[in-house]
Parts: C-alpha cells; structure tokens; sequence
C-alpha cells in the first residue's frame, strides 16, 4: 500500500435505542491506499453499511459516532464541522447505494439529480456538457438522452449506473460501494462491477466494495477485510485469504460461496444465528456459532494475530495461540 | 423503457374525465328541481294562478315536453350560464350571483394562502423535531383545529377581538364612510376586514395541512434518496426544499383540491356570521326566503368552482409528479 | 384421497367453531386495549365521549331546569343558581346543552352507521372485483367527493323539506365516500392474501369471502374512520343547523349556535358552552380514532 488515503482508527458508531445501545460499529481499523479496490464482506445486519455511513457522517438519528478515527487525506472527518463535511461528500468521497430505483429522487430528472451535485461542487462548469459525458463514460449512448428521463422509466442496471454517473460526477477520489449490485440481476451484476472496475482504474479512483458476496470480492478487490458483528475478524490480501483463510468465520463464509458456485443445490450456510446486538456475548462474538470455540473464546476478546506480515494478512482469533491449546473442552452448549 | 406521456395528453385525458362529473352534478340539480314539485305553482306564491296563465307559461317553460328532452333544454341552459330568475328580486340569478362572487373569491384566496402556508409551515417544524415539545403542542394545535366547529370559532374571535379588545372589525367587508380613500388606506381597510374571516374560514385546513404535511414529512425523512442528496453535499436547506418538500407537494396538492369542497361549504356559514357579502351569504339569505332558483345556482356555481379547482389540481399533479403519466 | 382430506382439514380450520372464534376475539381485544391506553389523549377521548354518552342517557333527571321553560332570568351571566346561564328567552343553558346531547351524539353515531354501511358494500365490492366494475365506482366516489355537500345537503333540504330524518338520510348518502377509499384500498391489499386465495380454492361464495373473511381482518381501519365519520357528522349537523335548516322540534347544539349569533355582543355564554360541547365531543372522537389508529400500527408511533 503506497498512498494512505483513508484511515478508520477504532471506529465506533452506536445507536441508542429504547433497549439499549446497539453497538452496529465496535472498534473497527480499516485502511483504504489510493487507487486501491478494497473490500468489506460480511453477513447482513453486521454494521458494514453503518461502517460506510460513518464515513461520510450519513448517519441518521440516533445513530452516532462514539469513539475513533476517521482519516481522509490526513484530516479526521469525524470532527469536522458540518459545513467542512459538505465539501467532502460527493467532491471527495461518494457513494454508491444497494437499491437503486429507491436512491434516485422519483420526481426529478435524472440529469437535474447529477446538475445538482455538479453545481454544488462545479459551480464555474457547464453542466450541460457534462452530463452526456458522464453518461458516456458509464456506458450510455449520447443519443439515448438519459438526463431527459425519470428514474421510473429506467430498469435496475440503468438506474444503477445513472447513480455511478452521479457518484464520479465531481471526481472523487474514493468511492464507497454498498452492496451495489446486490438489487440487480445476475447478468447485469456482472456488468456493473466491470464498470465500477473501469471507472476506478481509469480515474485513479480508490473503492470501498461492500458486499456480502465474498464471489464479487475475488473479481473485483485487491485486500479484503471481513466483518462480524461490529467488528473486523480478518484481513488479508486478496489471494493470501482465498488461499488461507483463517479465521472459522471466513472459512464457513468461503465455503458458502463455494457451494453457490460449484454445486447450486447444495447450498451450505454457517449455523447458528447472529446474536442480538444490544446483548452481544463476552469474548469472540462469533464463538456461539463456531465449531471450534472453546472456553477461552467465550471469555476474552480474541487477540490479534499476523498470518502473513508480507500480504498484511490478520486474523482477530484464539485459535493457535497457547491459551487455546490449553483451555477447556470445545463448547457444545452454543448451537 | 417506459416512456411519460406528454403533458398536453394528460390534460385533454383530464378534461375528459371531468365531463361525466359535470354532468352528473347538472343531472342531480336538475332531480332536485323536479321533485321539489310544481315550479309554476312557486311562482304564483300563494295565489292560485288562473288556468290560461298556467297553460301559457307551462308552454313557455317547455314543461309540456317530456323529461328527457327538459333534462337537455336545461343542461344546455346551465352550460350557457342561465340559472333562471329569482324569485325575490325578479333578476337573473347568474347576475345576482356574479356580484356577489369577487368578495367570496378575495375571501377564499386568502384563506388558500393562509392555511396553505402556515399548515405547511407548522407540518415542517413539527417534523424537524419528532416528539419534542414544540411538535407536541403543532400535534395538539392541528386536532384540536380540525375539530372547532368553525362557525363557533368564528362566534368566539368576533367577541374577542370586535366585541371585547375592539382590534378588528366583526361585520361586513369595508368601512362605508371612509374618509381616507387613497388607495393604500383602502387596502388597508379591506386587510382588516379580511382578517378574522380568512382565518377563522382557514383552520380547519390549515390543521389538516400540518397534520399531513407533518406525517409525510417524516415518511418521506426516511426515503432512501434524502441520503442520496446528503452523499451529493447538498445542504440541509437543499434537501428539505428540493427533496422533501418536492415529493411531499403531490401529497399536498391533492389534499388542497379535495379541501375545495369544504371550503366551499364552510364559507356558507363563515360568511353568514361575518356578513361578508359573497355568494355563500346570499345563499343563507336565499335559503332563509326559499328562493328556490338562487339557491340551486348557488349550488351549481360552488359545485364548477370545485370541480374547477380540483381539475387545476390533477393537472398540477401530473406536471409534478411524472409517475403518474404513463 | 390425500388431496380430499387435506382439503377437509383446511375447510375446518377455515370455518372455525363459533366458541374459538369468539375466544380469539377475546383475546385480540385485550391486546388492543393494552395498545390503545398507552395514548393518553385517546383514553382522555374515550373518557370523555362516556360521559357524554352517560349525560345523554340520564338528560332528564341530570338537567336542573327543564331546558323547555322559558322564565324572566334572560341573558343571566354563569351562576351557582344557572351554572352556565340562561339565554335570551331565559332558558338554562346547561339544561339545554344537557338534552341537545341526545340529538347530536344519537345523530353522529346514526349517520356514521349509515354512510358507513354504503361505503363498506361500495369499497368492499370494488376493491374486490377490481376491473370495469372499480373504475365505475371510483369514478362515483369522486363525484360525489367533489360536490360541495353541504351546500348539496342545504338544496336537498330546502326542496324536500327538513326534519331529522331526511336530515340522517341524506347526510348518510352523501358521507360515505371517505369510507368507500379507506375499505377499498384495505380489499385491495387482502384479497391477494393467502387465505382469500384459501377462501376462493375451497369454493367459498364471494359474499362469503367478502363479507365473513376479509371484512374482520379490516375492522380496525374501518373503526378509525367510523370515529372520523361521527365527528364529521356531528359538525356537519350542527352547521346545518346553525344555518336554520335543523329539526326545529327538537334542540341541538348547533341551533343553540344559530340562537347565540344574534347576542354576541351582549351575552357569551349562550355561544361558548354549546360550542365548548360539540368542540370536546368531536375533539374526542378524533382523539379515539389516532388512538385506534396507534393501537394498529405502533409501528408509525415509534417513529
């Protein structure tokens, strides 16, 4: 990694709920270089979306950041006034969204949706000449005349790009991808992140991937970083964690997405379910759901481990290490 | 790709919808006159009216002719604007009612931009802060407005602000012997009158806007594409009047059109206790000397102008919101 | 065989016996009532309309004076011996307020029962069927809608002739439209539903499906509208009174009102408290109608 541009240092983003405080974000250190296609893969419901969020502080009530970092260029963002975060959303960092008929204002054109942006952060350019570039670079002939429509005559793929187009309108330097294709067909899936690809390599553009689809990660991203509950469990470089994977929870996950692959109807999920995070368990949070969890696992946080310092490969996991070897019988209680 | 019609389409399509509506109003009018009995016999009042008399004016009326073609004979009176004559002043009951219409027209105007305006207005606050004081008491306000017989509420501020602080004027609609008749003291003079009645007229509408406007609000806080906008760095300012307020206005304008018919109807009792001298004063006074033709003009009139504003309303519909032209 | 008796065991659960019926109501209704006081406004309204309701049944010995008798105490401002005063003809106001109770609570709950009945058999028949039929209908609905109906109310009386109940019948054909939209857009979404394709598959009448399986399941939104429709009918009576087309045989608030206008300036109390009443009385049944509205969908509160 030569260039850092962005560097989450601990981040915790919180909601206060009427139960309690649900802890979506709990301590999490993730780093994007420039330039760099990085991914972020884990179940729904594990605080990736909220991760991407607290970056760009669209967090809504009561959702909150709490603690930690967040390094872009050098300035933390996490304590930028507001008015100073204006100019860092959609110039500097921008945002792809999962569904995109219902991320595109209903009653507006498209091309005033991406004028609007242009004239925040372009003010002394020519919208109208933009614009058909844009579509362009996203794959829309000039003679369709997409900025003339509502995004309700557009299909899924279409609209999806519309948004890439509105996203690398004012050329950001990173773009944080959530779940983009998960709401689109699997041919356009394809598509669509052949684009983003492009995109990224022809305007140095960095990529923050998230998806919960660790096949779209091996296409597309060169490190990885795996999350659950809140919390990053491994790290890696993209072949060094296909190739050995660590962590239990990687491991269920690959094998998930292998069996997709491979054998369609045999398709195996991890067991277990995903503990209530208002009440999340001492110690690993993944151990009521690992077959290999001792009781160790359910005592302490699991400590950091390198695998593979050369690949930054890292893995948050007791397996391995002395106390492990020396701790009680495997848990059979969890599942 | 589905393609918007064009909006002159829509138009013409909407205009045509109306046709049967207006017709049906006309025929139901037309019910009415028939079952209300013999029209001949009103006329005499209470003579009996000598058989020649009758047989000529049963011509002349052309009720000898049977239903069907009366119905047609009076549609095409209607359509031209010939609601028959009074039976108290003797003149046609389409010049009476055309006096009378510019004051109710000023009033209703005002009250539209009153209610309109502050309704919003207060469904925008409210909304910026869910369950904090200040939305609790707009909350309050708007059901406890849209449950004030409007007539006592109007009783209530002539006392308070006419009878007992003496601010504003109760009755009628301009001072008779005005000095001062620039035309600055003349508007002010009119302002004054218009004030309490516009009000008064307006908070039935004006706590049914902020209720709305205030539950839309919050439904449309939660859309996905605010968070677009936010993305974009569009200010909060920006995000509220070109994404919130931009969607929640279709919601609105049909609210406003479909308000058009209570508005009418509570102008009837809103006028007859101010004594603003518009057509739903003359209607009180029509229906307190069973002044049959005035009364039924009366209805027909505020039944187009309704028709009228709501037909506006679904055009201004469809040039905002283009999903539903396809 | 196998296809007979499933079939059979579903037509049983379908016509469930009249006891477990009963049982689930039973326990539904608890449940909402445990919703429904959380709102205390709601609970206020209820409270409220109960003691109407109890004011109203009891008028004749609750009333101090008989609200009939005319006496020299004219235009006598609130006392302990007129609680609320006496009006231009020295009747007590409050004994008046106390019988006008009768009429127009009796008037809002006849009216809503009756527009309601149209508009349920109107939204019910079109969301239902859909198609030609749902297109007449609404084009109906929106006629209706657009007249002016008080206006239309007022004409109506003016050429048949007053009295209460051509006053209730036409306020109930004119009403009904807010409940045929509510109903319809409620049939709309159920009759996709699982167990009216059941319902269909088992060869159930349509009547039957109608009326025995996807009407229960909406009663909670037609309970809103009901309280929605009586204060609706209640003001809308009491402005028809006002403007003198009232009953004039029986006393209502709203002639009380119309009585009140030419006095303004001399004596208050003969417009506030009759106002006061019909105000708090429509006031509440707002007020229960978002409470059953919050009790359905706590989720809108939460928000």
């Amino acid at each position: 990694m030569n260039d850092l541009l962005l560097n989450i240092k601990g981040l915790k983003t919180y909601f206060n709920l009427t139960r309690g405080v649900l802890r979506a974000v709990d301590g999490v250190d993730l780093k994007v270089g420039a330039g760099e296609i990085v991914g972020l893969v884990g179940e729904s419901g594990c605080g990736k979306s909220v991760l991407a969020r607290s970056v760009l502080r669209l967090l809504q009530h009561p959702g909150y950041i709490a603690a930690g970092e967040i390094i872009y260029e050098g300035t933390d963002l996490s304590k930028l006034p507001d008015e100073k975060m204006r100019e860092h959303r959609g110039k500097k960092i921008a945002m792809v969204f999962q569904d995109p008929l219902g991320y595109l204002n209903p009653v507006m054109k498209v091309g005033s949706q991406i004028e609007e942006a242009l004239r925040i952060h372009r003010p002394n350019e020519d919208p109208g000449k933009i614009i058909p570039l844009l579509l362009e670079s996203v794959g829309f002939p000039r003679s369709a005349r997409i900025w003339d429509r509502y995004p309700h005559e557009l299909s899924g793929g279409m609209l999806q790009r519309v948004i890439i187009a509105l996203a690398i309108s004012c050329d950001p330097r990173l773009l944080i991808a959530d779940e983009p294709t998960t709401a689109l067909d699997v041919t356009i899936q394809a598509q669509v992140l052949r684009l983003l690809k492009r995109l990224c390599k022809e305007r140095e553009m960095a990529m923050l991937l998230i998806t919960h689809n660790l096949g779209i990660v091996a296409d597309t991203c060169d490190r990885i970083y795996v999350m659950y509950c809140g919390r990053i469990v491994e790290t890696a470089d993209v072949f060094s964690l296909f190739e050995k994977p660590y962590h239990p929870y990687t491991r269920g996950l690959l094998e998930a997405t292998l069996s997709i692959d491979e054998f369609r109807e045999n398709l195996t999920t991890i067991e277990g379910t995903v503990p209530d995070p208002i009440n999340l368990p001492p110690g690993c949070r993944f151990a009521p759901r690992c077959s290999a969890a001792r009781l160790v696992c359910t005592q302490a946080d699991p400590p950091c481990l390198t695998i593979d310092a050369l690949k930054e490969h890292v893995a948050y996991c007791w397996i391995g290490t002395a106390e492990y070897e020396k701790s009680a019988a495997p848990l059979t209680t969890a599942i | 790709m589905r393609k918007t019609k064009s909006i002159p389409v829509f138009i013409l399509q909407r205009i045509l919808q109306v046709i049967p509506i207006v017709l049906g109003t006309i025929f139901i009018t037309f019910l009415l006159l028939e079952l209300s009995g013999d029209p001949i016999t009103a006329l005499g009042g209470d003579f009996a009216l000598p058989d020649e008399t009758v047989e000529h004016l049963t011509k002349a009326y052309g009720l000898d002719k049977p239903v069907y073609q009366r119905f047609f004979i009076y549609i095409s009176k209607v359509l031209r604007g010939d609601f028959g004559y009074s039976y108290k002043q003797g003149r046609p009951v389409m010049e009476i009612i055309m006096e009378r219409m510019p004051a109710t027209i000023l009033l209703g105007a005002a009250t539209y931009v009153i209610s309109t305006i502050l309704g919003v207005a207060m469904g925008v606050i409210a909304s910026l802060k869910p369950r904090s004081w200040l939305d609790n008491l707009i909350v309050t306000l708007s059901v406890m407005g849209f449950s004030t017989p409007a007539f006592w509420f109007a009783q209530l501020s002539i006392f308070i602000f006419s009878v007992l602080l003496g601010w504003l004027p109760g009755f009628g609609m301009r001072t008779l012997d005005l000095v001062d008749t620039s035309l600055l003291a003349v508007i002010i003079d009119r302002a004054k009158y218009l004030i309490l009645p516009a009000f008064v007229l307006s908070i039935n509408g004006l706590a049914t806007l902020a209720r709305v406007t205030r539950a839309n609000m919050l439904e449309v806080m939660h859309k996905d594409f605010i968070t677009t906008a936010r993305a974009k760095g569009c200010s909060e300012f920006a995000v509220l009047i070109r994404h919130k307020l931009r969607n929640i206005m279709l919601v609105l304008i049909t609210l406003i059109g479909l308000r058009a018919g209570m508005l009418v109807s509570g102008s009837v009792l809103i006028e007859t206790v101010f004594s603003w001298p518009g057509v739903g004063r003359l209607m009180y006074n029509a229906i307190s000397s069973r002044d049959f033709p005035v009364v039924l003009g009366g209805f027909l009139i505020t039944a187009g102008m309704t028709i009228f504003i709501n037909l506006t309303t679904d055009i201004l519909y469809t040039i905002l919101d283009p999903r539903v032209r396809y | 065989m196998e296809m007979q008796t499933s079939r059979q065991v579903l037509h049983k659960k379908m016509e469930m016996g009249f006891s477990v019926r009963l049982h689930k109501f039973f326990v539904s209704a608890v449940d909402f009532w445990r919703r429904y006081k959380k709102t205390k406004t709601a609970v206020f309204g209820l409270v409220i309309i109960l003691i109407f309701a109890f004011i109203a049944i009891n008028a004749s010995w609750l009333a101090p004076y008989d609200p009939y008798l005319i006496t020299r105490e004219r235009f006598a401002p609130p006392s302990a011996k007129h609680w609320l005063g006496t009006d231009d003809m020295g009747r007590d106001i409050l004994s008046r307020i106390i019988y006008g109770s009768r009429v127009s609570l009796s008037i809002g709950f006849i009216i809503a029962a009756l527009s309601m009945t149209i508009g349920i058999v109107i939204g019910a028949v079109s969301g239902y069927f859909g198609g030609k039929v749902d297109t007449l209908l609404q084009r109906l609905v929106e006629m209706v809608q657009m007249l002016p109906s008080l206006v239309l109310i007022i004409v109506v009386l003016l050429l048949l002739g007053g009295g209460i109940d051509r006053i209730v019948i036409i306020m109930g054909l004119l009403g009904w439209t807010g409940t045929a939209r509510v109903v319809r857009a409620e049939f709309l979404s159920h009759r996709e539903r699982e167990y009216v394709e059941a319902g269909k598959a088992l060869g159930f009448s349509k009547f039957h499906i109608i009326f025995s399986e996807i009407l229960p399941a909406v009663i909670p939104t037609v309970l809103v509208i009901m309280a929605m429709n009586i204060s609706g009918a209640i003001l809308m009576e009491a402005g028809l009174s006002f403007l003198g087309l009232g009953d004039l045989s029986v006393i209502t608030w709203g002639q009380m009102l119309q009585n009140a206008q030419r006095w303004l300036s001399q004596a208050w109390w003969i417009s506030f408290f009759p106002g006061l009443a019909i105000f708090l009385t429509v006031l509440s049944f707002n007020l229960i109608g978002d409470g059953i509205n919050d009790a359905i969908n706590p989720y809108l509160k939460e928000r």
